[in-house]
Formats: C-alpha cells, sequence, structure tokens
C-alpha cells in the first residue's frame, strides 16, 4: 500500500512539472508551402471601360502580406504593375492592355497601394470568346476565357403605384438552352428630396426590393423577400445609392434550372425605405467604369420626397460569376436566402441577428465547412466573368412628406 | 433412384436427428441470478459447444449417450462438468460464482465471439468489468470511450464519444440498449455517453459482418444490455464523483409474504421479478451558477447566470413466469440541458428599458422497450419486443422587454415586447420484432425473424412568435417561419441466417436480410447478403473470411469533428436515396491456451450515397430545408487491424492497432465538393494505437492504464489569400485578403497522443473477523471504492481546433492533466 502512495505521488509531481498548461499555442505548419500565384480578376460589360486587376497570392503564414505588425491584420493588395497583360477576342490578335495607376487617398487607406488596374479600349459583343492572359518572370502565366452572354429581353407587363410601393411586373424572355448563364437584375429609383425649405439635398438613391414570382414553377424566390446581404454583391443590407453591381440585385436563377420559359417576376418597392441612406459622401468609381455617383449621408426632419423615374436593369452573366461569387463569399451554392428575414436597419438585435450570432457561435466550433472557392483562371487564382445587360426607364409619379428619423444626421 | 435420393434427403436427416438430444438451458449468475450472455457451454467429451444468446438461454445438441457439461465465462469459476447419460431432451439450467481475480481459465477453451471457435468476424465483446477499470475523464466510466480504444474504431475530436468504424460516420453504428436504437448517445457535446456502467451487463461491438438480424447502419452494431437485477438480494452503488453523482439499485420483488419472511429471516430466495434503477446527474452548474452570477456582476455589472448539466434515468423490470417464459420492460431517459438568464434594467436619458432574456437549449432521448422471452422447446428459443423511442432538442429564446421614452413631440411612450422563437429537431421510432433461434442439430443454428419500424421526423422546425404592445400599436405574431415538415417512413424487415457447420474445421455463417422502406410514395427494397466463414487450421488457429452488404435509411447530418445536439437526424426521402455499404474482410485469429486472443484482419469497403453538407452550409437558416444543402457521393475505405486481448489473469487489457486510409468523392452533378475530386474523410487517421491494461494487485488494490496514440485529424485550412478588388466595398476600410480553400480536409493537424493512468482502493466496509459482518445484513459484503486517476498525465496539448492569425498558425487545445477523484459505496 505505502509503495503504490509513493509511486503515484512521485507520478503527481512529474506530471505537473510537465504540464505545459497551454491551451492556445503556436504551432509548426507541417504541410507544403505553396508558391505565390497571380491572380486574376476580371468583370467586364460590353458598354463599359475594360478593366483587369492583377493581383498576387501569398502563403497564409508569410508575414509579408501584412503591413506593420501582422496582428493589427492590415493587409496588402499585392497589385502587380509590371506584368504582361494580353486580350484575344475570337482567336484574333493578342491586344495589350495598358497599366492604370490609382493612387489610394481614402482616409483609412493611407498606406494601401490603390485599386490599379489593366485596361484597353475595346468594344465587345454578344457572343465574342475573350481570353485574358498574363504573364510575369516571377509567376507561373494565367489564362482565362468566356463568352460575353446575350442581352436579356425583357418588358414591363404592369405598373402600380399605391401607399408609396411600386409595384411592376416584368416579364423575362426566355434564354436559348445552350445558354448557362445567371440572370440577375438591379433596381434604381431616381428622384429627388428637399427639405422644408425646398432645397434640393441629393437625388439618386436606391431601395429595397421585394420579389414575387407569380409563377412557382422553378423560381426559388418565391413569396420571399430578398435583401442585399443575400445577394452576390454586396455584404451589407444598407441600400445602396450608386447604380453599379454593388445595389439591390440577386441571381434569379443559376444555370441549374437552364432557364427556358419565359418569366414573370413582380417587384415591389417599398420606396420609404429609402430614407436609410450610405454612410458617407463622396464620389464611388464604379467597378465597371460606369458613372460616378454622389451619395448623401441622411436625411433630416421635413423632407419632401419626389420620385420621377424607375430604371430596372437586368443583367445576364456567365456561370462563373455566380459561382467565383457565392463561393468567395462563403454564401452556399443553392439558394439559402431565408423565407422570412427579420432584419431590420435600427442596429439593434432582432430574430435574425440571433440567428446570426447562433450560427457565428457553431461556425467557430467548426459546425461550417469552409467554401472551397470557383476560380476559372487556369494557372492561378481569380476569375474572369464577361456580363451583359438591359436597362428600361419607368416613369412614376410619387410625392409625399417625410417626417422619419434618421441616424445620420 | 430419384425417389431413393428425396428419401435420403428428407428422412436420413430426422433419422439422424433422432439420435440425437438438445440440452439446453440458462447460465445465470449465483448470487444475482443475472442471466450471462455469451457463455461458453461445452461438452468436454465431445468438444462440442454453444454460447447463451442475449437471454442467457444456450441450445446444444448432442447425441445420445454419456456427456460432461461444463460452463465457462470471463470473470466467474467455471462450473464443475455435470456427467449425465443424455437420452431425451434435458433443460439444464447452470449458475457461475463470481470471479473477481478473473482466475486463468485453464480447462475449457474460452469460446468467446471473436475467437478462433466462431466463425464471426470482426466481432469483440469487452467485458464490462475491463470498460470499468479503464481510467476515464472526470472519473467517469464510458463505454463508447472503451470502445473507442479498440482496433478500427476511431474518435472523433479530442475527448468526444464519436465512434468511427472502418471508414464510415458517427451515423452509421447502431447503439443498442436492450435492443432498441437510440440516435443521440452523447451528453455534453460528445464528452460523455448516456450510458451508465452500473446498469450495464454486456457490450458486444460488431465492426463489420454483422448477423442478419441486425441491420439498418452501414458500419458498426454496438449491442449494449442492461442489468436485469439481482434476484436474491439487495444490492446498489452509490458513487460521487467531480463531475456527477449517480446511485444504482437493484434487487429482488417478493409477490409472495412467504417468500418476504423468508428473505427477511435470512434465507437466500430466489425472486420471480427483478428490479434494476440507476440514475446519475452532473452537479457542476449548482457551483458554476452562482459563480457565473457573482463574476457577471462585478465584471460587468449584469445580472445574468448560467449553466449546464445532464442526467439519466436507467430502469428495468423482469419477471420470470418459468423456464419458458420471460418479460421485461426497459426504461430510459436521459437529458442534456445548457441555459443563460440575462436581466437588465437601464436607463439613458429619456429612454427606460427593463426586461429579461432566457435562452434554453436541450437535447435526449427517451426509450421504453417491452420484451417477451419465450422458449418453445429445447430447439426453438424466440424473443419479442415492442418499443417507442424518441430523440428531441431544442433551443428556445424569450425576451420580455418594457420600455418607456418620449417621442418628437416630448410625448411619453410607454409598451412592452414579447418575443420567443424556439428551434426544434424531433424523432419517434415505434417498432416491433420478433426473433427466433432454431436449433434443428449440432450443425445448424437457425436464426430468422422480422421487424418492423414506424419512423417520424421533423428534421427542423422554427418557430417565432412576438408580440408589440405600445401604446395604440399591438402586432402580434405567432407562427412556424421555418421548417415544420414532417416525414413518416415505415421500415419493414425479414431476415434469416444460418450458422452451418458442415465439418468440424469449417464453420459457415449465411444471412439474408431483406428489407423495405417506403416515404413519401417512394419504396427503397434493399436485399443484404451477409456471408462469413471460419476455418480452423489448428484448434486454436483459424482463418476468418466475411462479405457484408448492408443499408441505411436515416443520415446524420453532422459538419464538424464535435458531436453537437444540432447534428440532425434525417431519413431518406424522395430525393435522397438511402445508403449503402459493401464491406469484405479476412483474417487470422489464434487463441493462446484460452487466454490470449490475436488477432490480425483486414478489410476492404465501400460505401454509395452518403451525404455530407455542401460548401457553407449550416443547420441555421435553412428555407426550403435540409435537401438543398447536402451533397450525395460515394467513399471507400481499406486497412489491417491488429489486436492482442486478455480477458483473464491478473493482468487483463487489449494492444490494437490499426493502419487505414478512408476517402471521399462527391462528383455528382449539381452535388460537387472538391470540385469532384476524391478527398480525404474528417476522420481519415492513417495510425491508430491503444494500449489498455488493468492489474490486480490484490484483492484491495487495482491498477490501470491507457496509453493511445493516433496520426492527427484533419481539417481545412485555406493556406493562400489573396485580394480581388473586384470585391471592395465603399465601407472597406482597407483591402481584405480571401482565405482561399483548394481541397477539403487538406491538412493533417499534429498526432495525438496522451498517457491515462488510475488506481481502485477497496475497503471492506467490515473488515475480517469482524463480528458484526457475521450477523449478515444488507451491509455485509458492502464495500467502499476510492478511486484516484489522471486524465493526460505527462500533459500533452493535443490539437482541438486549429486557426491562423497574423501569419501565425495556433491550435486550440482543450484538456491539460486533469486529475479525478470518486467514491462509491457498493452495498
Amino acid at each position: 500500500m505505502k509503495k503504490t502512495l509513493y509511486l503515484s505521488l512521485l507520478i503527481g509531481c512529474m506530471a505537473l512539472t510537465a504540464c505545459e498548461n497551454m491551451f492556445n499555442k503556436m504551432i509548426t505548419y507541417n504541410g507544403n508551402e505553396e508558391e505565390a500565384v497571380l491572380c486574376l480578376n476580371a468583370e467586364i460589360l460590353p458598354d463599359a471601360p475594360l478593366k483587369v486587376y492583377l493581383t498576387r497570392s501569398w502563403f497564409f503564414l508569410d508575414s509579408d502580406r501584412f503591413i506593420g505588425n501582422p496582428n493589427y491584420g492590415q493587409t496588402r493588395r499585392g497589385i502587380v504593375g509590371d506584368a504582361n497583360v494580353e486580350m484575344q477576342v475570337n482567336g484574333g490578335d493578342w491586344m495589350p492592355l495598358t497599366f492604370v495607376a490609382v493612387n489610394d487617398t481614402t482616409l483609412y487607406n493611407g498606406q494601401h497601394e490603390g485599386k490599379s488596374y489593366y485596361t484597353l479600349s475595346y468594344s465587345l459583343n454578344a457572343g465574342d470568346q475573350v481570353t485574358i492572359r498574363a504573364s510575369h518572370p516571377d509567376y507561373k502565366t494565367v489564362t482565362a476565357t468566356e463568352t460575353v452572354p446575350p442581352q436579356p429581353q425583357f418588358t414591363c407587363v404592369q405598373n402600380d403605384t399605391r401607399n408609396k410601393v411600386l409595384s411592376f411586373t416584368l416579364s423575362v424572355d426566355a434564354l436559348p438552352a445552350t445558354h448557362d448563364e445567371v440572370i440577375f437584375f438591379s433596381v434604381i429609383a431616381y428622384g429627388q428630396q428637399t427639405d422644408t425649405s425646398s432645397k434640393i439635398v441629393s437625388s439618386n438613391y436606391s431601395t429595397e426590393v421585394y420579389v414575387y414570382d407569380t409563377i412557382v414553377y422553378r423560381n426559388p424566390f418565391v413569396g420571399q423577400r430578398l435583401y442585399s446581404e443575400d445577394f452576390m454583391f454586396s455584404e451589407y443590407n444598407l441600400p445602396r445609392t450608386t447604380h453599379n453591381l454593388y445595389t439591390q440585385n440577386g441571381p434569379l436563377f443559376t444555370s441549374a434550372d437552364h432557364f427556358v420559359e419565359p418569366h414573370q417576376l413582380t417587384l415591389l418597392l417599398d420606396l420609404d425605405r429609402i430614407n436609410y441612406a450610405g454612410y458617407y459622401y463622396g464620389d464611388v468609381v464604379d467597378t465597371l467604369g460606369r458613372d460616378t455617383t454622389f451619395q448623401y449621408q441622411g436625411m433630416p426632419y421635413g423632407r419632401h420626397i419626389c420620385i420621377d423615374s424607375v430604371v430596372v436593369s437586368v443583367y445576364v452573366s456567365n456561370q462563373s460569376y455566380y459561382m467565383y461569387r457565392t463561393t468567395i463569399l462563403g454564401r452556399n451554392g443553392t439558394t439559402s436566402a431565408p423565407e422570412i428575414s427579420l432584419y431590420d436597419d435600427d442596429g439593434g438585435d432582432d430574430i435574425g441577428d440571433i440567428f446570426e450570432d447562433i450560427s457565428e457561435i457553431f461556425d467557430e466550433l467548426g459546425t461550417q465547412e469552409g467554401t472551397q472557392v470557383y476560380s476559372n483562371v487556369d494557372g492561378g487564382l481569380g476569375h474572369l466573368s464577361l456580363l451583359n445587360q438591359r436597362k428600361q426607364t419607368l416613369p412614376v409619379h410619387l410625392e409625399w412628406d417625410y417626417n422619419g428619423y434618421s441616424y445620420y444626421d | 433412384m430419384k425417389r431413393f435420393f428425396l428419401f435420403l434427403l428428407l428422412w436420413v436427416p430426422l433419422m439422424l436427428s433422432a439420435q440425437r438430444v438438445t440440452v439446453n438451458g440458462y447460465v445465470t449468475d449465483a448470487q444475482s441470478g443475472e442471466r450471462l450472455i455469451g457463455a461458453a457451454v461445452l461438452d468436454t467429451l465431445t468438444h462440442q459447444g454453444s454460447v447463451t444468446n442475449t437471454a442467457g438461454f444456450y441450445t446444444l445438441s448432442l447425441p445420445v449417450g454419456r456427456h460432461a457439461i461444463q460452463v465457462c465465462y470471463v470473470g466467474y469459476h467455471p462450473s464443475e462438468p455435470i456427467v449425465l447419460d443424455l437420452h431425451t431432451d434435458t433443460l439444464i439450467s447452470v449458475s457461475l460464482r463470481s470471479n473477481t481475480r478473473l482466475e486463468e481459465v485453464t480447462v475449457v477453451a474460452h469460446q468467446s465471439i471473436s475467437g478462433p471457435q466462431s466463425a464471426q468476424m470482426s466481432a469483440i465483446e469487452v467485458p464490462i468489468s475491463q470498460i470499468k477499470g479503464i481510467p476515464a475523464l472526470g472519473g467517469e466510466v464510458d463505454i463508447l470511450k472503451a470502445i473507442q480504444l479498440l482496433p478500427g474504431v476511431q474518435s472523433g475530436s479530442e475527448g468526444t464519444t464519436g465512434i468511427y468504424v472502418r471508414g464510415g460516420g458517427p451515423d452509421e453504428n447502431l447503439i443498442l440498449l436492450d435492443g432498441v436504437p437510440l440516435y443521440n448517445v452523447n451528453h455534453l457535446m460528445g464528452f460523455f455517453s448516456v450510458f451508465n456502467a452500473d446498469a450495464v451487463k454486456n457490450v458486444t461491438l460488431y465492426k463489420g459482418n454483422f448477423p442478419a438480424r441486425y441491420g439498418s447502419r452501414l458500419s458498426s452494431v454496438i449491442d449494449v444490455r442492461q442489468n436485469d437485477g439481482n434476484a436474491t438480494g439487495y444490492h446498489g452503488n452509490l458513487t460521487v464523483g467531480l463531475l456527477s453523482a449517480k446511485i444504482n439499485l437493484e434487487g429482488p420483488i417478493y409477490w409472495n409474504k412467504r417468500d418476504w419472511q423468508r428473505f427477511a429471516a435470512g434465507d437466500t430466495v430466489r425472486a420471480q421479478t427483478t428490479f434494476n434503477f440507476s440514475a446519475r446527474r452532473t452537479y457542476f452548474d449548482l457551483f458554476t451558477a452562482p459563480l457565473m452570477a457573482l463574476i457577471a456582476k462585478a465584471a460587468a455589472d449584469l445580472n445574468a447566470t448560467g449553466g449546464y448539466y445532464f442526467y439519466d434515468v436507467n430502469a428495468k423490470l423482469s419477471h420470470t413466469f418459468s423456464e419458458n417464459d420471460r418479460l421485461s420492460a426497459s426504461f430510459y431517459s436521459g437529458d442534456d440541458v445548457m441555459y443563460l438568464r440575462y436581466s437588465f434594467d437601464w436607463s439613458l436619458m429619456n429612454e427606460l428599458n427593463k426586461g429579461n432574456l432566457n435562452m434554453r437549449m436541450g437535447w435526449g432521448n427517451l426509450v421504453a422497450a417491452a420484451n417477451w422471452e419465450h422458449r418453445y422447446s429445447g430447439r426453438l428459443f424466440s424473443n419479442t419486443q415492442v418499443a417507442f423511442t424518441r430523440y428531441r432538442y431544442r433551443l428556445g429564446e424569450t425576451l420580455n422587454e418594457n420600455y418607456t421614452y418620449r417621442d418628437a413631440d416630448n410625448s411619453k411612450v410607454t409598451g412592452g415586447f414579447e418575443q420567443s422563437m424556439g428551434y426544434n429537431s424531433n424523432i419517434y421510432d415505434v417498432s416491433a420484432n420478433t426473433h427466433f433461434e432454431y436449433t434443428p442439430n449440432n450443425r445448424h443454428t437457425l436464426n430468422f425473424g422480422a421487424e418492423f419500424i414506424y419512423h417520424q421526423f421533423q428534421p427542423s422546425v422554427s418557430n417565432f412568435f412576438i408580440a408589440d404592445l405600445g401604446e395604440g400599436m399591438t402586432f402580434k405574431l405567432d407562427t412556424t417561419i421555418l421548417g415544420g415538415e414532417l416525414m413518416r417512413g415505415y421500415e419493414s424487415t425479414l431476415y434469416v441466417e444460418d450458422s452451418y457447420t458442415p465439418w468440424s474445421w469449417l464453420k459457415l455463417n449465411l444471412g439474408l436480410r431483406g428489407s423495405l422502406y417506403h416515404t413519401g410514395g417512394k419504396t427503397y427494397p434493399s436485399l443484404e447478403p451477409r456471408v462469413g466463414m471460419r476455418a480452423l487450421i489448428t484448434k486454436d488457429l483459424a482463418f476468418k473470411a466475411s462479405y457484408s452488404y448492408t443499408s441505411q435509411y436515416v443520415h446524420l447530418l453532422n459538419s464538424s469533428n464535435i458531436s453537437l445536439p444540432t447534428d440532425l437526424w434525417v431519413p431518406v426521402t424522395k430525393n435522397i436515396p438511402p445508403m449503402h455499404a459493401m464491406i469484405a474482410a479476412a483474417g487470422l485469429s489464434y487463441d493462446i491456451f484460452g487466454q490470449l486472443e490475436i488477432s490480425v484482419e483486414g478489410y476492404y469497403k465501400r460505401m454509395k450515397n452518403l451525404i455530407e453538407y455542401k460548401d457553407g452550409a449550416t443547420f441555421f437558416g435553412s428555407s426550403t430545408g435540409w435537401e438543398d444543402k447536402v451533397a450525395v457521393g460515394d467513399g471507400w475505405s481499406y486497412g489491417v487491424e491488429l489486436l492482442l486481448q486478455r480477458k483473464v489473469g491478473p493482468v487483463t487489457g487489449w494492444i490494437g492497432y490499426t493502419w487505414s486510409r478512408t476517402m471521399r468523392q462527391f462528383n455528382r452533378e449539381g452535388q460537387e465538393l472538391n470540385f469532384g475530386q476524391p478527398f480525404h474523410a474528417k476522420y481519415d487517421r492513417e495510425h491508430d494505437l491503444s494500449v489498455t491494461l488493468q492489474y490486480e494487485v490484490s484483492k484491495k488494490v487495482d491498477l490501470s492504464a491507457t496509453f493511445v496514440y493516433g496520426t492527427g485529424q484533419r481539417a481545412t485550412l485555406g493556406t493562400q489569400v489573396y485580394h480581388d478588388p473586384t470585391l471592395e466595398t465603399e465601407s472597406n476600410y482597407y483591402p481584405t485578403q480571401r482565405r482561399i480553400i483548394r481541397e477539403r480536409n487538406n491538412y493533417v493537424m499534429p498526432d495525438y497522443h496522451r498517457l491515462d493512468i488510475g488506481a481502485n482502493f477497496h475497503i471492506p466496509h467490515h473488515r475480517s473477523g469482524d463480528p458484526s459482518r457475521s450477523k449478515g445484513g444488507w451491509l455485509m459484503h458492502a464495500e467502499h471504492q476510492v478511486y484516484v486517476g489522471v486524465y493526460n498525465v505527462y500533459c500533452h496539448m493535443n490539437p482541438y481546433l486549429l486557426y491562423e492569425s497574423g501569419g501565425k498558425l495556433y491550435q486550440i487545445s482543450l484538456f491539460p492533466l486533469l486529475p479525478s477523484i470518486s467514491y462509491n459505496f457498493k452495498f
């Protein structure tokens, strides 16, 4: 018995001295270190300036990817400005792109390179096969090829305005079955708002969109209210005032549905929602190189609202665009918009936030599979996506006085 | 000529069998009357033998004449040979005396389920006494953790009870409690299982080639049998440890006043009715809840508290009508509860807010079953069962708030707000089955039966209630916002298996299981052959081979290595087909003098229609349900297992080693994972070694140790980052590099290893020679036991999670060196 006791005590002392007592410790990576590759990213519309972004990748444990102290998490863009970037259309000659350096003057981006890009003045047409190639002595050459999709055809079938809710129905024509594209849309309401002294405060604002489908067949968004956070272009649920791809829009159909029948969509715009605004003033340069738009900050009390027109844009993109966007933003490959999203913009917690908080807790425990990022760039990372669009302006006339409450005055 | 052969075919066996008789009966514990499962019954003269079934019943077909029947069982003294002249079917029930020292069995070759005599392959029986001796996390003896130490069985994350058998997932294991399947067998995220070792009599693991009577799962069967109860006296255990307290009581129920009087007078009276009751509850919430409240108040001036606890209750009632009939009823209920309570009362400028928030998460099982065992004759035995199973998971939140504020006109506005949210997942099973064992002669033992299960699944239901009771404005909404769909399934099964011994050196297990699963207007049929063979090379050395095909009609959506209650059990539907697996195995089994068993097995397994969450999917927030979030694919696994096991003697235990590979491929159109390329499964761990030893130093002290070593688990690491300017939005303060994941489970975490040790001290309540001991009474043989153990003796911090920060890789570990102590009073 004594022998047993002394042995137990001896083991106990040894064990205590051996105890590292470190629950969170740094370890050595024992896998293969991956070489840096070129990352080519471009989203090209035929009627917009062509911009190709070329950056480099880093091994995730490479501290050079940080600016300053890595613990602060400020990372570099990694723009590669001395590469040879060329474009070929329909198997023709290779055309070199020109590098355009952009200085980043934003307050918070003081130390970083700007969003420099490569460009070429060229008009693409529907059906053009485009190949972009980038080469650099320090990296493997990358190429990507896609085809410009056709313009979508749609008509506004019905237009109704009641109680500051604009309702109109679009009939989007069928696409030929051979096309493997994704359709999405954006809707912008244009008008003016004035303060009580009739001074024009701002123009060009957008709003949230409701989507109801008049045909049940195949539409994953039946009866669902869509918010921008569910869409692939915007990570935030605030309305955007720019009429670029970061406004409220979303994929109507994926290629899995092979949209082959005419489809009607009823869109409801709650124009009262436009009273929630963006964060800051400033010119925003659209990534597709379209018009810059002045963003307003907020609306004081006692405004008079007048909506003159609504511009509906319907876009078509390659499947690769949708695949890339959904995977890199960590979204499920299929539709995952909740039937009722109970978010509001008051900044407080509500049911939607609670769902999200709980999901995040479980995500941190490793309950969610990481999403593998899609790429159609051979030899590298990123995506080449070609899109097409058609716009239609719908004249409306709505006026009302707004006495709401804004956070941003 | 034809008629002659027909005569031979029909009448000769009858004539032969007419010269044979059966010896049958029950093998029981001499002291408690507990029926013993898997006891070996051998005729020492003809060397023909049998083993008892789950009811403790055996049948042995012998030629007319002189025989010597002997019975042996691990942990018991072998019986004295019963010499008799057999001329008719004879009922012989044998009681065995417990042998706490696990003395070597030298007389009779041990006929264990895994030994060379058995045609059953890939099966391991672990004596409950051995399981109780294994050092345990927090001192909590755990059956599933013990099973994780066996070769071919991988564990999930550190400390969890996930069982991954030969490349199969945690849902591919049929875990039975007295024949009733359980769905979620985990407490505390899988750190402990629902099995209270004090209530368990026997545990058998089938890693493959399980008999045709078992089905509905692909990879393994873990058959856990509860104690029936002591038929001659009242006994129990009271255990108090660091994490939980538990109690076990068993004893007879005398209906007859005379029997009571005789018992009270000190006679040994075997009751026809017995009971066994066990209960366990953790109690650290009783300490942590007030502690949390203090800390919340001191650190952040919050009125908040929270806690966690789990409990299990097992009960069994058995009544033996006669040697031919016995009826028993089993019950199990267990729950995990996690709660958080927060109350607030604040004011800011002109606004007042007061209310409380309660969050509660709970999950648990309820099982109720009734069994009827009937002996028709010496050759025919049946077991009929009806059972009910319920598993549910609930997550709920309620918020009550009263507010007061001043509006733009400076008018006072008051109101109230109620909000609640609930997420539920439920499974209900009602089943009925009957099983027959028929032994026509010494060459055949037939098992056949039928089963029917009604399944009702409700994978996820989200309810929402909100009522805003502001002045002049009342809004109420009470709705089911997500899920709610009830899925019904009807599973019917017929099976037959024959244990056939054409020659003494060759034994075959031939089985066929046919099942139908009907759901949503679709019926899935399945025919599952089960073939096993054993060829004796020598008396102690056997070559075994097997092939089996299995089907599974339920899936577990598990998106992580840890076992979470949010892991959803979902049935097959018209869109999601059943899973199937084919496994072929071969190996050698060697028995050394009935003391040591060595086996080596190689296997190859293919699985079809496996499901996994798609990229980025999680259990929450589904609009159209889980079917949209999963991909269907295939998998394969192969490996070699080595087991060296000793069950008798002062030193017992086992050494198990496994080398294996497990892969998955999801390349069906629209359901690609890993871009359709093969990838390693999460729990693909190439090497796995377990050494478990128990040493009985004396009657008062026994020591134990467990060492485990395994290749690290797999994790998915995004090893490249880059910046994409097209993703930037106006509110990005600075560029964000995106993490790129190119392959699932692409990284092997650091290897896992740890050493646990334990010591049990037995102190008799009465010392020998104490006069009070001789007076009898319920404390006559009472004993105090003190267990002292250390989990992770050399404090190796095994990885639980990995993450990257600031260009460095970190691991999170859970358990350092953990001492434990528990006290058990046994009477």
